[in-house]
């Protein structure tokens, strides 16, 4: 594909192709207790991969163990069955220098939260993980981690998304099994046209090129959502403080609030202006208008790997940088010592 | 999941910028409700911390029903979703709450997928 065959395509497939490469380790015990030996043989000692950003870490597990894992018991003389390298799904799980990754969040978004924020300078790339294949640390993350359990989280956060958008869940719920299935198979297996088949029935685009009816030419067309499903994810005055002390110091994903509001598309405030994503965020985070343009210009807004000027409409955001889930993830960082 | 695990932070705005005001209640009002075959509370409207996470409400309901964890308990949000444990009380009834109570849907075997 040459380059103006790229910049053709439509947003949502560009954001989708967004990669981010991935270099991982095993964890020295895990290796030990599978391998007796904390060295893993050549070449497997450390392993490449591409993920996709609007991805999640527990659809990318059985690559890792095809491609990487299993031939490496087989060449290291494993005995087929072997007891102890018996890996299952639900006790695999991903570390970042020392922080476990909440399986349930998009890729790009926690790489969005530890890594664009802390970098200060040259992203790091590739994203060096550690993989564990026991002692799931039950506590710090979500239990029950696995291909079907993700499926299941998934399912219910693109109805989360349909319920804020729409008002109810029927856009999903009225999904056909068999759409249903081949929507979660596109985005397991980052199969586009899958995926954005199914896409395009539960969130219409506006700028749907498709012919239009009289009815819609007529204003009769199909109304807009009521709301953008958005989330905040913004660094708290703890975490801002450790960083202040040492500027070296890992961002902590615990150390992150989480805020969710449905932001109307049009600003009441200001007669009906787009909504911007100042505006949402003061929505969200309920700060008076005076105080919150000094409290924004401060701090960053990261979608998609992208800093995003505080007065972009919300509603382009939401057609052009959303995950799979339909949110927008919005990551808000400090920028003073940034950039 | 424990429950330092479940607490949630406070956000910048608490201790940051004095224009930063914080409306958040302190409670939350839930009201849960059995579908099936699942045993009906004696009392079910609980006023819960609004900074809890969707896992103690779990939790809660289960300590009320004399549930085991071993025991399957399906729970969701306006008849439709369960969220992320992770999530708290505040966002969730912010997003599918009316009039500021939130409606718990709770059965024995899964009611929506």
């Amino acid at each position: 594909m040459d380059i103006r065959e790229a910049e053709m395509k439509a947003p949502l497939q560009r954001v989708w192709d967004g990669m981010i490469p991935i270099e991982l380790q095993l964890a020295a015990a895990d290796a030990i207790e599978l391998l007796a030996s904390a060295v893993l043989p050549e070449p497997f000692q450390t392993f490449y991969l591409l993920v996709p950003r609007v991805s999640y870490f527990p659809f990318i597990t059985q690559k890792i163990k095809e491609w990487w894992l299993n031939p490496m018991f087989a060449l290291s003389g494993g005995v087929p069955g072997h007891r102890n390298a018996e890996i299952k799904d639900a006790d695999i799980w991903f570390e970042y220098r020392g922080q476990p990754l909440k399986w349930h969040y998009p890729v790009g978004l926690l790489y969005d939260m530890l890594v664009a924020r802390g970098s200060r300078g040259e992203p790091e790339l590739p994203w060096a993980l550690t993989l564990h294949v026991r002692k799931f640390p039950v506590g710090k993350l979500v239990a029950g981690s696995g291909v079907q359990n993700m499926r299941d989280m998934f399912m219910a956060m693109i109805k989360e998304s349909d319920f804020i958008r729409n008002g109810s869940t029927k856009r999903v719920m009225d999904l056909s099994k068999d759409d249903q299935m081949q929507f979660l198979d596109g985005l397991q297996k980052h199969e586009f046209e899958k995926y954005s088949a199914i896409h395009a029935i539960i969130v219409p685009s506006p700028n749907d090129v498709r012919p239009m009816t009289a009815a819609a030419k007529n204003g009769g067309g199909r109304p807009g959502p009521k709301a953008i499903p958005l989330k905040f994810y913004m660094e708290t005055a703890g975490a801002e403080e450790s960083a202040a002390k040492d500027p070296a110091a890992l961002p902590d994903i615990n150390m992150f609030h989480v805020s969710q509001f449905p932001v109307p598309l049009t600003n009441k405030d200001k007669e009906g202006e787009p909504t911007t994503v100042a505006d949402a965020f003061r929505l969200c985070y309920e700060i008076s208008d005076q105080g919150g343009d000094a409290f924004v210009t401060s701090r960053a807004c990261l979608s998609q790997g992208i800093a995003v000027p505080w007065e972009t409409p919300i509603s382009w955001l939401a057609e052009n940088l959303y995950y799979a889930d339909c949110f927008l993830h919005l990551v808000v960082v400090e920028v003073s010592e940034r950039i | 999941m424990s429950e330092s695990a479940t607490s949630s932070p406070a956000p910048t705005s608490a201790a940051g910028s004095a224009a930063v005001t914080g409306k958040q209640p302190n409670k939350i009002v839930v009201r849960f409700k059995s579908i099936g075959n699942a045993p009906i509370l004696k009392k079910s409207v609980y006023k819960i911390s609004s900074t809890q996470r969707f896992q103690a409400l779990i939790m809660f309901l289960r300590k009320e029903l004399g549930y085991k964890v071993s025991e399957p308990l399906f729970v969701y949000v306006n008849s439709a979703f369960s969220p992320a444990p992770d999530e708290t009380v505040y966002n969730l009834v912010r997003c599918f709450g009316l009039d500021s109570q939130l409606t718990i849907n709770y059965a024995t075997t899964p009611a929506w997928g």
